[in-house]
Formats: C-alpha cells, sequence, structure tokens
C-alpha cells in the first residue's frame, strides 16, 4: 500500500452512498486511475462485508449496507461465506480457549491416581498418611471448589458460543428472507405458466398491432433480432387501460440454460426493467421465455430485450436481443 | 437518436479491439493487462453505484470507447482510465434520467406481489441449502489448509476483534510488529485465499 495516506472513512460513507455527487466523483476518478487507491476500497468494502457478517455495523450503516450490496446475489452469497468463515474461527478460538481448563482437569485426576496409590501402601504408612489425613482433605476441598470453577468457565464458553451461533443464524436468516423476497418476484411468472402455454396454442399467429379491447393483458411473441438473422421488428400498440403487457421471447426448440435473465433498453440505451431467474416455457414446437411488464413502464418508443442464460456453470451467456416498437393510443 | 438497431450494428470487431489495446499501450501484454484492470475497475463502478446489470453497462462502455477510436479518435489524456471514466458516467446518468421513476413504481410492484408456495421455489430452497453445506464443507477444508500463522491472523482479525475498531488494529498491528495498512493487506488477502479455494472446491471442473 506503500504508506500513502488515505481518508477511510470518506471510503466507508463512498460505499455505503453516503457522499455528494461531487465527491463520488472525486473519489471515482481516483480509484479508476490509481490501483493502490482501488485496492484500499476493495479491502474496505471487505471489512464492512465481514463487519456486516458478524453483526458488528450500527444500525443505520447496516440498512445502507443491505439496501446498497446485498442487491446483487453473489454479494448475498459473499457475506454469508464471511459469516460462515467467522462462525468456524469463533469455533476454533473457543477451542484453543477451553484446552488450558481441559489440561487442568486431566492434572486432578493424576492427583487422584496418586492418593490411591497410597491407599494401599502398609499399615505404617497409613498412620503416617493420618497425620496428612486434613491436608489431604483441604486439597479435596479446593479441588471440589476449583472444579466448580472450572465447569462454570466451560458452561460459560459454551454459552457465548452458542450464543454467536445464534447470531450467525439470525443473519443467515436475513439473507434467506431477502432469497424468499427475490423468489415472490418470479412466482407472479410460474403461477401463470399454465394459462400462458394455454395462451400459446392458441397463438398461430402473432397478436394484432392494436391491443385486445377490454383486456388488461396484451401479448406478443418476438422471434430475435440478431442471432436468427434478423427477424422484423414488431409494433405492439397500448391502450391506455392496459395494466400489463406480456412478450413471449422464442428461445427456439430446447432451452439449455438453468435460467434466463432479461433486459429492456429503450432506444437511448436506457434500462427500462429488468428480470433475473426467468423460466423457459414449453409452447408449440418452440420454447418461450415470457415476461411480464407493467403496461405504464412502456411509453412510445422503440426497445430492445437483451435475453441471457445461465448455463450450469453460473456463467451468463447471451441467448439473443429482441426488437419491438410501443405505440400508443387512448 | 440513436435507435438500437444502429447501436447494435456497430460490434466490437478484432481490428477494432487491436487499436484499443493499442492506444492503451503499445506493448501487447501490458495493454491486455490495462484492459483487465478498466474492466475490473468499471465492473465495480457500476456496483458501488447500484447498477444490476454492471456486466452489461461495463461491456457497453468498453465498447463506445473502442467506438469512438475505431471512429479515428485519439486517447489525448495521461491517464486513457479517465476517458472509460467519462463514458461510464455518461452511460449512468442515461440510465438514472430514464429508470429512477420506472424503478420506484416497479419496487412498489414486486412489493405488492402475493406470495404462494412453489414447488419449484421449495426444490430451489432444498437446492441452495445443500449449496450452503457443501460450503461450510470447503470452508473447514480451507481453514485447515491455511499456515497455522495465517490462522491465527484472521482468526484474532475477524472473530475475536471489531474488524473496523481502529485501536484494536493498532493493537495487534503493534503485537504483530508490522503497520496497521500492512496488517489491513494481509488480512484481507488470506480472506480471499480462502475465498478462492472454497470456489475452487465448489467448482472443482472450473477450476481444473
Amino acid at each position: 500500500m506503500g504508506g500513502k495516506a488515505y481518508n477511510d472513512d470518506l471510503l466507508v460513507r463512498y460505499l455505503l452512498g453516503q457522499l455528494s455527487e461531487e465527491e463520488q466523483s472525486q473519489v471515482e476518478e481516483r480509484f479508476i486511475n490509481d490501483g493502490e487507491y482501488y485496492e484500499r476500497l476493495l479491502i474496505i468494502e471487505d471489512e464492512l462485508r465481514c463487519a456486516y457478517a458478524k453483526g458488528a455495523l450500527p444500525p443505520a450503516e447496516r440498512e445502507l449496507f443491505k439496501n446498497r450490496f446485498l442487491i446483487f446475489p453473489d454479494e448475498r452469497k459473499k457475506v454469508e461465506l464471511a459469516g460462515a468463515m467467522i462462525s468456524e474461527l469463533s469455533t476454533i478460538a473457543l477451542e484453543e480457549a477451553a484446552e488450558p481448563l481441559r489440561a487442568h482437569g486431566e492434572k486432578r485426576n493424576w492427583r487422584e491416581r496418586l492418593q490411591a496409590i497410597f491407599d494401599f501402601r502398609s499399615a505404617g504408612m497409613r498412620l503416617a498418611m493420618a497425620a496428612a489425613a486434613l491436608v489431604i482433605l483441604a486439597a479435596f476441598a479446593w479441588m471440589a471448589i476449583e472444579t466448580s470453577r472450572l465447569r462454570n468457565r466451560v458452561a460459560e464458553l459454551e454459552a457465548s458460543q452458542k450464543a454467536r451461533e445464534q447470531e450467525i443464524a439470525q443473519q443467515s436468516d436475513e439473507g434467506r428472507s431477502r432469497l424468499e423476497q427475490l423468489g415472490r418476484e418470479l412466482e407472479e411468472e410460474r403461477n401463470r405458466r399454465a394459462l400462458l402455454e394455454q395462451e400459446l396454442a392458441q397463438m398461430r399467429e402473432p397478436p394484432s398491432a392494436g391491443g385486445d379491447a377490454g383486456l388488461s393483458i396484451v401479448s406478443l411473441i418476438l422471434a430475435p433480432g440478431r442471432i436468427r438473422g434478423g427477424g422484423e421488428t414488431k409494433r405492439l400498440t397500448i391502450r391506455q387501460d392496459l395494466s400489463q403487457v406480456r412478450l413471449l421471447l422464442n428461445i427456439g426448440e430446447r432451452s439449455a440454460y438453468r435460467s434466463y435473465q432479461a433486459l429492456i433498453l429503450n432506444s437511448e440505451g436506457a434500462q427500462v426493467w429488468s428480470r433475473e431467474a426467468l423460466r423457459a416455457n414449453k409452447g408449440q414446437g418452440a420454447q418461450f421465455v415470457a415476461l411480464r411488464i407493467p403496461a405504464r413502464l412502456l411509453a412510445e418508443d422503440d426497445y430492445e430485450i437483451n435475453l441471457k442464460g445461465l448455463t450450469q456453470t453460473g456463467e451468463l451467456e447471451r441467448v439473443g436481443d429482441y426488437y419491438f416498437t410501443v405505440l400508443r393510443t387512448r | 437518436m440513436e435507435l438500437p438497431s444502429q447501436r447494435k450494428d456497430w460490434v466490437l470487431t478484432r481490428e477494432a479491439l487491436d487499436q484499443l489495446l493499442e492506444q492503451l499501450d503499445s506493448d501487447r501484454d501490458r495493454a491486455a493487462e490495462k484492459y483487465e484492470q478498466i474492466r475490473r475497475r468499471l465492473m465495480k463502478l457500476f456496483r458501488w453505484r447500484g447498477c444490476l446489470a454492471f456486466e452489461e453497462y461495463t461491456d457497453r462502455t468498453i465498447d463506445r470507447v473502442a467506438r469512438r477510436i475505431a471512429e479515428g479518435a485519439e486517447i489525448q489524456t495521461a491517464s486513457p482510465y479517465t476517458v472509460f471514466y467519462g463514458v461510464a458516467m455518461n452511460l449512468l446518468k442515461e440510465h438514472w434520467r430514464k429508470s429512477e421513476r420506472e424503478s420506484e413504481m416497479l419496487d412498489h410492484l414486486i412489493q405488492s406481489q402475493p406470495s404462494a408456495e412453489d414447488p419449484e421455489d421449495l426444490m430451489a430452497q432444498e437446492e441452495e441449502k445443500k449449496e450452503q453445506e457443501a460450503r461450510i464443507a470447503c470452508l473447514r477444508h480451507c481453514l485447515g489448509r491455511l499456515p497455522s500463522e495465517s490462522l491465527a491472523l484472521i482468526k484474532k482479525y475477524y472473530a475475536e476483534g471489531d474488524v473496523l475498531d481502529k485501536e484494536q488494529r493498532k493493537q495487534m498491528a503493534a503485537e504483530l510488529r508490522i503497520s496497521v495498512n500492512a496488517l489491513r493487506v494481509r488480512a484481507y488477502r488470506i480472506r480471499g485465499e480462502v475465498e478462492q479455494c472454497v470456489d475452487d472446491c465448489l467448482n472443482p471442473v472450473r477450476s481444473a
């Protein structure tokens, strides 16, 4: 790190999104150009991650971290792993702390064994030993007290370990609840699967450019525009009273991916909508990925959809690009 | 206005990539290294700015710079990184201008969706649980492989202390007779090794 001075507080606030736009730009311009500064940011990011996983961030910063970092699935896994690592390290530390106590206990047994040997000596020796009876009794009393103290210490350590495990479990619960929230995002698509298949069977022709009067949903089947040699740009007319738009992306005969990720961009390249963990559904002679988009998000414009597939090894691959134009009517 | 089809007509060709690398450094290997650095930092930039499609935006930033170079522009500044940053910020601004209001509406929509049990969800949860168990087993294996000094350092740094406590860091660095910076870098790199080891353990084929 070359002994350079860094303002760590500033970097923490940058990562938690607490800086003004101007300050953010200053930090960014510097880390884009300066490798050491960039590494410092990575270190602070990781320290925040570990502090979050350990439950050591103050509530306000914890909330900021959650909203800023845990929106990324891979980040959630990193936090989980950090939490598991800290838990494992705590267990190792506790075991090491308990080790001298155990050794102490073993020493006591050795003393007991010695006393047993003395008990089997001659009568003369026993008489001599009787003189030391008080001392032995005192030793027993001391050992009983010491044993009790050690037991209490071990119990304390165990209680502390349990508390730590509960804390980690609570953090895992938070991660799980976030996953559940994401899972709920998919439910709407999945619950409609049966309905979609019925509709696909009926859709021998793509729907007309005009939205179906009286329905709150309008559907459109799209073929990929780039990888299949340039499909035509379809037009979708959205009536003002329509609430949902359903786009069925034709992905060919076979789905080779675990799931799909779709990103809709408008003509200026701005992201309008995106969704992950989409599944392919079987239609007539082809498979489709269904997107259900609130109609109000689609203004009159040209749009493209980037569809990517998640491979079995977790890589994202481009599946195809789809184009459509939205027209609005009353 | 640039339509998607027009924009999409331009793709990063081998020639354009070569021109971009040439502008980054006349030495091919150093240029490739700089390209990777730029890519990594741009991805972090988009992530730290909360852009979910950070990979997409990184590619688009690089494509835009490459296109400009292919069209005859030259990187004039002392640091080529600054050019990429400028383009990335333009893309981010376009992204925010259009999507801020819509994403709020979408968030609202997502939150209002009803919940229901889905067998596939349950299966996915089950898979996630198994993956988690495998991850813990790998983690134990990887911690067990660490040299004892490394294990002792991260145990003290992450488990026994407060990672954000400056005083504790100072004390620990003094005990180890190293600077606080060196301590933080060392702890961070050991953690990186553990993460990499867990990743390799979970994906033995990919790491082979």
